[in-house]
């Protein structure tokens, strides 16, 4: 689908999805702390960070409720406030910090993950960027209409970033399973 | 890529849930809301400073030179349409988009799709549309100003783009997304972008430089994680006539053909209604 093609399916979907969406910020956190933690996890590859930019969003999220519940897409405005939170993180480390982003070390359970499955180290050298755009396509399965507009880029640059870190991980894949 | 699909999807199913979010979040915001009654006291004298730093700030602002279009008008007036004609090449599976749009303030306007996948690619629908039926929609405002300071404040203060926008990376991002994806972005806030853009820190520009068709441009570049964004812009009207995006060899380009305004759907620009030259004719990018 192109960008336009995708406007057109949020604007549906979104039509579609009002009437089911959840009144109470509650329900609405039932619904989807699973789906974001498992998500930022991927991202961030630290659990204690993707908890703890998960609940920043949910807070952020729940201050506005009033606002953004009734507003057209409040799970994009959720997941575009924990990209952001994920990124401020990223940036508060400051240039030397980045640099060395990629060496950060994983939590446990990540490294437990990551002795049986290839695709989670494979994701560990990607630029944080690639990451979080494959993860958001594919895990999340968002168009890159929505991937674009959460993380406040064009959904050409998403599918991109995510077609290159697709490519990445697939040659890491291969070389590490064979 | 299925393969790399799935296995991400079983991956993100082997992490372990925390116990009791919802309770974990409520302690969260009772912390910090004890934080916030705490700080209070500091808060208001930084309201104090931030008075002070006002006052200097208007000072500065009346040495700014105001940012005038070197030539042509760019605002559109009730009943006028903005034209732009463009063509990109995605890569992914060689399609290339090729389209022209006609978009008028009332949301009315015409759209004519030739991208070579139309059996994938069908949308936008060719056609024309009546007041408020244009067949774009963007999240951001489409009510931005033409003043660069005044939509500078506006991006910091959009529902969707504030939060990219506090950082250099987040408000190029949210400046191309406008450029690249809103055909109702019109030319005077497309030029007012310009000077936003120029001013995001670690932005380069390039005086007295070409786009790759040879049109005279100014060039602003801008490069993380290993890729780099070029935007070109015509030195005369601050409008975007060419966008790439270049990751370790490989290139994805958006290119304006031609924009202007013009005062029915379908027409082209005539005479100073031009904001990109026209291309010569039979010209094939």
């Amino acid at each position: 689908m192109t960008h336009m093609d995708e406007v057109v399916v949020a604007t549906v979907s979104r039509r579609e999805r009002a009437p089911e969406r959840p009144l109470d910020f509650e329900t609405f956190f039932e619904q989807h702390h699973e789906r974001l933690f498992r998500a930022l996890w991927l991202v961030t590859r630290n659990r204690h960070e993707a908890e703890e930019i998960m609940q920043d969003a949910f807070l952020s999220v729940w201050q506005r409720w009033d606002r953004v519940a009734p507003g057209p897409d409040p799970v994009a405005y959720l997941y575009r406030t924990a990209m952001n939170g994920w990124k401020s993180r990223v940036r508060r480390a400051g240039v030397a910090l980045r640099k060395a982003f990629h060496q950060l070390q994983a939590d446990d359970e990540l490294a437990a993950v990551e002795g049986r499955d290839a695709v989670v180290r494979a994701l560990a050298p990607l630029p944080p960027r690639q990451r979080a755009a494959v993860v958001l396509m594919d895990v999340l399965d968002l168009t890159s209409k929505r991937a674009g507009e959460v993380l406040g880029i064009a959904p050409v640059t998403v599918r991109v970033l995510a077609a290159r870190a697709r490519a990445t991980l697939a040659k890491e894949m291969s070389e590490r399973d064979g | 890529m299925d393969d790399v699909r799935e296995r991400l999807k079983r991956a993100s199913c082997q992490v372990t849930l925390p116990d009791d979010p919802f309770g974990r979040l409520i302690e969260k915001r009772d912390r910090r809301r004890r934080r916030q009654r705490s700080s209070s006291a500091v808060l208001a004298i930084g309201v104090a400073a931030a008075a002070v730093g006002g006052g200097l700030a208007v000072l500065s602002d009346l040495e700014k030179e105001p940012s005038v279009p070197a030539v042509g008008r760019l605002s559109l007036r009730p009943g006028e349409y903005f034209y732009l004609r463009i063509r990109s090449s995605e890569a992914v599976d060689g399609h290339i988009r090729n389209l022209e749009t006609w978009w008028a303030t009332d949301g009315s306007g015409e759209v004519r799709n030739r991208s070579t996948r139309q059996d994938k690619y069908p949308t936008p629908p060719s056609g024309t549309f009546g007041p408020g039926e244009f067949p774009i929609n963007i999240a951001i405002s489409d009510d931005l100003s033409s003043d660069p300071d005044e939509l500078s404040a506006q991006l910091h203060a959009d529902p969707w783009a504030a939060q990219a926008a506090e950082q250099p990376e987040g408000l190029w991002d949210v400046i191309s997304h406008l450029l690249l994806e809103a055909p109702n972005a019109p030319a005077d806030v497309r030029a007012a972008l310009f000077a936003v853009a120029k001013d995001v820190p670690g932005v380069t520009t390039i005086e007295g430089t070409e786009d790759r068709l040879g049109r005279s441009a100014v060039a602003l570049e801008f490069s993380i994680d290993g890729g780099t964004w070029t935007m070109h812009f015509d030195p005369r009207t601050q409008q975007m006539i060419a966008w790439s995006f270049s990751y370790k060899g490989g290139r994805v380009s958006w290119i304006v053909l031609e924009s202007g305004i013009v005062e029915s759907p379908g027409a082209r620009p005539r005479g100073d209604g031009w904001l990109v030259s026209p291309l010569p004719p039979a010209f094939d990018p």
